[in-house]
């Protein structure tokens, strides 16, 4: 409840005792108009009674929020730190996947000459392979 | 005025907002980078020339596959932190 926010926690409670005590002494005391303050102490104590339910659940709900937010916030951090080592395991990944076409493509250029030597690729294997590119 | 005091202060017990959020989880960002396009061989090319590009071909092709892999350890890892209790 958002007016709950603005009211201290011990009031309800507190109006609860003062209304129960109004209702004792409007019994037995003569007061003027004891009667309506005897009814009003009735109707004061209900509502401080039902206040002090509703502060009860307010706290237990609110409990219950902060417990949800740490979850969130540890669910967060985890999902974090995985996120690192994720990123390191496909950093390297490339890397050695890199240097391993490198020291390939370092290799044929070294055997450049008995490569070409006695090979022609004909334009139809281009094509060929042109098209499964495209694809 | 009386009244709209009193209903104000009676509806303000109805405000009810969802406090908690939960945000979908951040991707890691090079998981985010597209496969890079795969390279055509020119008319007339060498044979070294032409293997050449079929490495550089299956170099891309090999760090297109680490990604996707790591996309799917990503999908389980989050997963299991999102049901996780």
């Amino acid at each position: 409840m958002f007016i709950l926010n603005f009211i201290p926690g011990w009031f309800f409670p507190a109006l609860a005792v003062t209304a129960l005590l109004v209702f004792l002494i409007s019994r037995f005391i003569k007061l003027p108009q004891a009667q309506l303050v005897h009814y009003l102490s009735i109707i004061v104590f209900a509502a401080s009674l039902f206040m002090c339910g509703a502060n009860w659940n307010n706290d237990y709900w609110l409990a219950k929020v902060k417990e949800v937010e740490a979850k969130l916030a540890q669910s967060e951090a985890e999902s974090a730190k995985e996120n690192t080592k994720i990123v390191e395991k496909v950093v390297t990944r490339r890397e050695i996947v890199r240097l391993q076409g490198n020291e390939i493509v370092k290799y044929i250029d070294r055997e450049k000459l008995v490569i070409d030597e006695n090979c022609k690729i004909p334009e139809l294997v281009v094509d060929l392979h042109n098209k499964a590119v495209k694809q | 005025m009386k009244y709209t005091i009193i209903l104000g202060l009676a509806l303000g017990g109805c405000a009810t907002t969802v406090p908690v959020t939960q945000h979908f989880p951040e991707a890691p960002k090079p998981l985010l980078e597209h496969c890079k396009p795969l390279k055509q061989a020119p008319q007339a090319v060498e044979l070294s020339e032409f293997i050449k590009i079929v490495v550089d071909n299956y170099t891309e092709y090999h760090i297109c596959s680490s990604n996707n892999s790591a996309w799917i350890e990503w999908y389980k890892t989050q997963q299991r932190i999102f049901n996780k209790e």
